[in-house]
């Protein structure tokens, strides 16, 4: 299930509660939001959780649910906030005073696919980028990882991020710039 | 779409180019290259690009299929099973009573916390039904199977439209008392929070009893099988070694630290299916053999003593009515012997022989 006709439908049966739909919705995202999920923590359980609480939430919440263009990104949003809320109950530190999103960085081991395409001539090049690509701030990550992997545009990027839309398409190029400096 | 004036930039944020810079364009699709071709002076630009893509590329999150596979079925389980229960603390006890073809038996728990509930019942394509009792009083409720349910104020149960073929399954939350129809291809399960017990045999009763933060199983008759409630597929533990109980045996299950332990009942009973002679337990020189196979016929609690060194005792004493405990200690003072509830079952534990 790939094409968005689908999911629009898919999301139109959910709300509707049909527990098929329920099934599909679950399966069909399950992978994507673990990814996700996965880059905040490394306490994988946690990140279960999370996505179990989020679509428990959804399920029970669905005849309120409204109609959404992107529905991948209004589950990743809303998964990040779960983890957010278990991530924060499980700190032993209070970090009230950080505003909500920020305390939650994406992970800075941020693996990065080296092999996809070997030419030899670019190996050295390559290998210098990915430790560039580590030094990125978190936010330059994770805005990085929206765009390049989960493949959401700028304003979604902005909503998920709590930045404008203005900062988010400024920190995807700061981060290419970034790189291209050691080129 | 005129690429011509993109820069490295500009590249590199164009799905299209990123998916041939990363070798996920059909065979067939040579726009590119041939693009490239028409473009000499761009070669520069998009090489620098197809390495930052290259770069940028993101290595997903190592999910084994078959472990995800899993992980999908228990989330879509749970989250059907969370939906169905509520997440309310719960107050379990369901009283089943034996009486010809039916199976009652008793089970209680006291209030827990609110913890995730497991998802144990295999979500068919039935609905899942609920029922609360919302007045002051007791409200019998049928089963699809034409089992009954008496449920106590504010208890509430849920159970499918149609029962699973390989077996019935209900979730309790509260009290309530069950009248289950015996039959045997068609296993019942009742899950609390904490529990599950399973209806073995056709004629049983479970009687339980709140306790501080524990559920507590007990048998009157019959036979039960208690298990801790399944985890669900995160937590991958392996089938959680349940017990089987029978008469008078007792599973008291410990939420901190989470153990299971068999014994026996505070009080046990006289099964009720045996008659019981007059003076059964009016023992006069009776051989100590006789004397614990009759407490064990009559009370359904294996009793576990040396051979050896009571083989030539005998017991004299009037018992009657007294509890099994109260018999007990009668008749190891006469012994000299001292007795120890373990694992159900009852240990004599004589050194000194008899005199």
């Amino acid at each position: 299930m790939t094409n968005d006709q689908e999911i629009s439908e898919l999301w139109i049966a959910f709300r509707q509660g049909d527990p098929k739909a329920l099934n599909l919705l679950i399966d069909t995202f399950y992978k994507i939001l673990f990814d996700y999920g996965a880059r905040f923590t490394h306490d994988y359980t946690l990140v279960e959780d999370a996505i179990q609480d989020l679509f428990l939430d959804l399920w029970r919440r669905r005849s309120f649910l409204s109609d959404t263009p992107s529905v991948r990104f209004y589950l990743l949003k809303s998964l990040r906030r779960k983890i957010h809320i278990l991530h924060k109950s499980t700190l032993s530190r209070d970090h009230q005073f950080f505003e909500c999103e920020e305390n939650l960085d994406i992970l800075s081991e941020y693996p990065v696919e080296s092999d996809i395409i070997s030419h030899e001539t670019h190996e050295h090049l390559k290998k210098t980028l990915q430790t560039a690509v580590k030094r990125l701030t978190k936010r330059q990550q994770e805005a990085v990882y929206l765009r390049f992997y989960q493949g959401l545009g700028y304003l979604q990027i902005s909503d998920m991020m709590s930045i404008s839309e203005q900062s988010a398409y400024n920190l995807i190029h700061s981060a290419i710039k970034s790189l291209r400096e050691v080129m | 779409m005129d690429f011509s004036n993109y820069t490295v930039e500009d590249f590199v944020l164009n799905d299209y180019f990123q998916r041939w810079s990363k070798g996920q364009l059909p065979s067939e699709d040579h726009f590119w290259e041939t693009w490239l071709a028409a473009h000499p002076e761009k070669r520069d630009e998009v090489i620098k690009a197809k390495i930052l893509v290259q770069a940028l590329e993101i290595k997903p999150v190592e999910q084994d299929p078959a472990e995800t596979s899993r992980r999908i079925d228990g989330v879509i389980r749970a989250v059907k099973w969370r939906a169905a229960l509520g997440t309310y603390g719960w107050k379990a006890a369901a009283a089943i009573v034996l009486a010809g073809t039916f199976t009652y038996f008793i089970l209680t728990q006291k209030e827990g916390i609110q913890d995730t509930v497991t998802p144990v019942i295999a979500v068919t394509d039935s609905r899942l039904i609920e029922k609360t009792n919302e007045i002051n009083h007791p409200v019998e409720i049928v089963l699809p199977d034409g089992s009954k349910v008496r449920l106590s104020p504010a208890a509430r149960i849920t159970y499918p439209e149609k029962f699973d073929p390989q077996k019935r399954e209900i979730s309790l939350e509260g009290e309530g008392f069950f009248e289950i129809r015996r039959q045997t291809r068609q296993p019942f399960f009742v899950y609390t929070q904490d529990l599950t017990t399973k209806v073995l045999g056709t004629s049983f009763t479970i009687q339980a009893r709140p306790d501080a933060a524990s559920t507590t199983v007990k048998v009157i008759s019959g036979k039960v099988s208690v298990t801790p409630a399944v985890q669900d597929d995160r937590h991958a533990t392996p089938q959680q070694p349940g017990v089987i109980l029978t008469p008078n045996q007792m599973a008291l299950f410990e939420r901190k630290p989470k153990k299971l332990v068999k014994t026996i009942v505070e009080s046990p009973r006289l099964l009720p299916a045996t008659t019981i002679q007059p003076r059964a337990f009016h023992f006069i020189n009776t051989p100590v053999a006789e004397v614990f196979s009759n407490l064990e016929a009559a009370y359904g609690i294996p009793i576990t003593w040396d051979p050896e060194s009571l083989k030539n005792c005998t017991v004299t004493a009037p018992l009657e009515n007294e509890t099994l405990y109260q018999k007990l200690d009668l008749i190891c003072k006469v012994l000299e012997a001292s007795y120890e509830v373990l694992d159900g079952q009852i240990v004599i534990n004589n050194n000194q022989g008899c005199r």
